[in-house]
């Protein structure tokens, strides 16, 4: 056999593989918006249904759509907001506790979702810290199933996404450039803005797709912080499927989803290739 | 305020704001007390009946055969792909290299529900039921990707030249991969081991929509728990699958650490 031969086949089962359950599939979410939902809960294929993009309308989907997208903007801003300054300390410190403080910043990073979700919720829970303290200065007795938790909990959760791509692209700044804006009479702040923050830009840019896109089609968060009344684009998905058998209209939301995403990443890509220039 | 001073201050802010509820939970899993908000004493009570509940023992054995099953699948796929992509260069492989990284980007809510769809539209001409297998194959849908990545990022010139080198002193193909290939790639080999490992026990969303009954994986199973409250049952599960998945990332990380430093 010739080496070439044996290359393509190292790839095919693989490749194979994807095509058949995950490319396919992917194919079918199409077939299944055009379907239409019988009184049985299966979705009827006899004909080219329209069912779906009309109940976007009938379901009050627009309003999910905008909440979600208002606390996803929450979410990325206040990570921005405390995400910055720390990748921007850590770069500062030392090499042993840089890496430290990264590696403390990544554990979190890719351990359980879940667990950490839940941790989330014994603090804002009735009786929890978070609770207890915010009760000294408003009247609550409880901040669980609030939209102010599920907020705090996915910034929890996606705060890393943020620090990580930030701290990544202020590490590749080169000292000397702030010496020469220093040289040159550039006060501290207009150094800071022209320099560090304009360079860092690229990172910035990534963690705010980063935290943006998953907490727009979030769903087991607001399902535990925000119980199951308060409505995103994630849990109304999840509620299509599994309580309403409504599975046409499920596919269209959870398209939507995906259509922001790639929009989003699109965007990055964009700033990306400018910097490249 | 003092900048540096800001600086610190939000530093120690942010570390305490990811630790402190993560320890939390962690203590009030040996609290004696049911309730979360008095400390009566310690005990390795919860984690006792934990053992002795039948449901989570079912989930946790399901959550480690799919993880085992799909992590094994997906180096096996994964690794063939990255290598193919590493020495094939041609229009179709640039299309793979793009297509590779959607499984990684594709919102999991998404991700299931095409699985969903797909398996069940198929079920109307093939013997197949939701369940393990169908648990099992979803995950690697989304493995295979992380491993080509991961060790693809791995596969350079260095390498490249090395295998050359190999291949003029008469070293066979099978002898190359073995002798030159393998232990170049072996760290990022097994942190794609450990990482879709870690992917695959901590995923929710996708298992909870491709799994049948009988068939619920170990988060399925503590989530519907969770719905339903804070008690000391669910914070001790959830400490063990905190730390299980803790050690396991420490692990790929240290790895690719020490692989960064060579």
């Amino acid at each position: 056999m010739t080496r070439n031969k044996l290359n393509n086949i190292l790839g095919l089962p693989g490749i194979i593989f994807l095509s058949v359950f995950f490319f396919t599939p992917s194919l079918f979410i199409f077939r299944y918006i055009f379907g239409s939902r019988t009184r049985t809960g299966k979705t009827s294929f006899d004909k080219i249904y329209f069912d779906s993009f009309s109940q976007l309308l009938d379901f009050n989907v627009l309003p999910i759509i905008n909440k979600s997208f208002v606390t996803a903007f929450f979410v990325t801003l206040i990570c921005f907001i405390v995400g910055y300054p720390f990748a921007y300390y850590i770069k500062k410190l030392s090499t042993t506790m840089k890496y430290f403080s990264l590696f403390l910043i990544s554990i979190p990073f890719l351990t359980n979702f879940l667990s950490r979700t839940y941790s989330w919720k014994i603090l804002v829970s009735k009786n929890g810290l978070i609770t207890k303290y915010v009760s000294m200065f408003y009247d609550v007795s409880s901040l669980l199933f609030t939209d102010f938790s599920v907020v705090l909990g996915m910034v929890y959760v996606y705060l890393p996404f943020m620090i990580l791509p930030i701290f990544t692209s202020l590490e590749n700044i080169e000292d000397s450039l702030l010496e020469s804006a220093k040289d040159l009479y550039a006060n501290p702040f207009k150094a800071f803005y022209y320099v560090t923050f304009k360079l860092s830009l690229p990172g910035v840019i990534a963690g705010i797709v980063l935290t943006f896109i998953p907490s727009l089609g979030a769903y087991i968060i607001p399902q535990i912080l925000g119980g199951s009344k308060s409505m995103y684009l994630g849990n109304f998905t999840v509620l299509q499927f599994i309580q309403a058998s409504n599975w046409p209209l499920g596919s269209l939301v959870s398209l939507i989803i995906l259509l922001f995403m790639v929009f989003a990443i699109n965007l990055l890509f964009k700033f990306e290739g400018q910097r490249n220039l | 305020m003092n900048r540096t001073l800001f600086l610190k201050l939000n530093y120690v802010f942010v570390l305490v704001f990811i630790y402190l509820p993560i320890f939390l939970m962690i203590g009030l899993s040996f609290n004696e007390s049911k309730y979360f908000n008095q400390w009566t004493g310690f005990t390795l009570q919860w984690y006792q009946e934990l053992l002795q509940n039948q449901n989570i023992l079912n989930a946790l054995y399901n959550s480690i055969f799919v993880a085992v099953v799909s992590t094994l699948l997906s180096i096996l796929f994964g690794f063939g792909i990255a290598l193919y992509l590493f020495r094939v260069k041609n229009r179709f492989t640039t299309f793979v290299e793009k297509f590779i990284y959607v499984p990684i980007v594709i919102p999991d809510v998404t991700m299931a529900a095409m699985m969903l769809v797909f398996f069940v539209f198929i079920s109307n001409f093939l013997e197949i039921k939701l369940g393990i297998a169908t648990t099992i194959i979803s995950h690697t849908a989304f493995n295979i990707s992380f491993v080509t990545v991961l060790i693809g990022s791995k596969l350079t010139r260095k390498l490249k030249v090395l295998e050359e080198v190999a291949s003029d002193l008469y070293a066979n193909h099978f002898q190359v991969i073995k002798q030159v290939t393998l232990p170049f790639v072996m760290p990022a080999l097994l942190a794609s081991i450990i990482l879709s490992f870690v992917l695959s026990f901590d995923e929710v969303v996708i298992s909870m929509f491709v799994t049948g009954p009988g068939s619920t994986t170990l988060p399925v199973y503590v989530f519907s728990m969770i719905k339903k409250g804070v008690t000391p049952a669910v914070n001790s599960v959830s400490s063990l699958m905190l730390i299980f998945s803790l050690i396991l990332v420490t692990g790929v990380l240290l790895l690719s650490r020490k692989d960064n430093l060579k």
